[in-house]
């Protein structure tokens, strides 16, 4: 009997042995991208309360920087928050894309698909509410220098 | 015959299908706009580097050598990145692109190439990520 991946003709698309590899391989390197993402923000908080960061010094050509690390803490932690998010979307297909494979469930690889694409949504809505802010920001400060 | 398709094993079905189409829609989106925000970056640091770097120099700074190292540093750094996160994303458009363009003509060959490509985009982005974590570690040591 010929590969199965030349009767795709006569057969339906599905998760074959090279797929389901795959499958797997994204699911072990998603959960290896949300593990490193946790402890980078569980990082990132015991600076903030050890209180690591450093004040911008006060000299000429720093007082538009300073402008903006104004509230660092606050823009650290909203970071995080919307960091979790879109991590807990991706701990979820890996975990579900796993188990679905390996126990042969397709209603838990259906949502495991379900959750890498709220994963790409909400990375990308974020990307562009970051790009108007940006816009809009650079918009706001060409106006004031003129 | 491990290859071969029963009705035992997973199925690409319609919603698996609907799922992985609108996943690699909005992956292939949140590549090319990531894409698009570095190359303007970039474009920003080529044609405002003066203007960047008073922000970290002093005026007499700026008149000597120290401004026009910064320039070139900035630019070459923001090659290297670009560049790195260039081939992050042509994983992860190429392999949206494969996986639909896969789902949509059934062809499984497509399809798996799709995943690999998508493989090679997490698997990336995890190396990036642990040596990002290393060297912001490394950073916190030596505060």
């Amino acid at each position: 009997m010929q590969d199965d991946n030349q009767g795709h003709l006569f057969t339906e698309l599905g998760f074959d042995f090279t797929a389901r590899q795959h499958i797997l391989s994204i699911a072990s390197w998603a959960m290896i991208v949300v593990v490193v993402a946790v402890i980078g923000y569980i990082l990132n908080l015991i600076q903030i309360l050890t209180g690591g960061k450093e004040a911008v010094p006060q000299s000429e050509g720093f007082g538009m920087v300073d402008a903006f690390a104004g509230n660092s803490t606050t823009s650290s932690v909203i970071s995080i928050i919307i960091g979790l998010l879109i991590n807990f979307f991706l701990y979820r297909f890996a975990s579900m894309a796993r188990s679905g494979i390996n126990e042969l469930n397709q209603d838990q690889l259906n949502k495991s698909f379900n959750n890498l694409k709220f994963y790409f949504v909400t990375m990308s809505v974020i990307l562009m509410v970051v790009f108007v802010g940006i816009i809009l920001f650079a918009a706001a400060f060409a106006m004031k220098a003129i | 015959m491990e290859e071969s398709q029963s009705f035992l094993e997973l199925q690409l079905d319609k919603e698996a299908s609907e799922n992985l189409s609108e996943a690699a829609r909005w992956g292939k989106l949140l590549g090319g706009m990531v894409l698009g925000a570095v190359g303007l970056l970039l474009l920003l640091i080529i044609l405002m580097g003066r203007q960047l770097t008073s922000l970290f120099l002093t005026s007499s700074e700026m008149e000597g050598s120290e401004g026009d190292v910064l320039i070139i540093g900035l630019i070459g750094g923001g090659v290297f990145v670009g560049a790195i996160v260039g081939i992050l994303m042509s994983f992860l458009i190429k392999g949206a692109n494969r996986i639909r363009q896969g789902i949509l003509r059934k062809d499984q060959i497509l399809f798996n190439n799709g995943l690999a490509n998508l493989k090679n985009y997490f698997a990336m982005y995890g190396i990036l990520g642990i040596l990002g974590l290393l060297l912001s570690m490394l950073g916190l040591l030596n505060q």
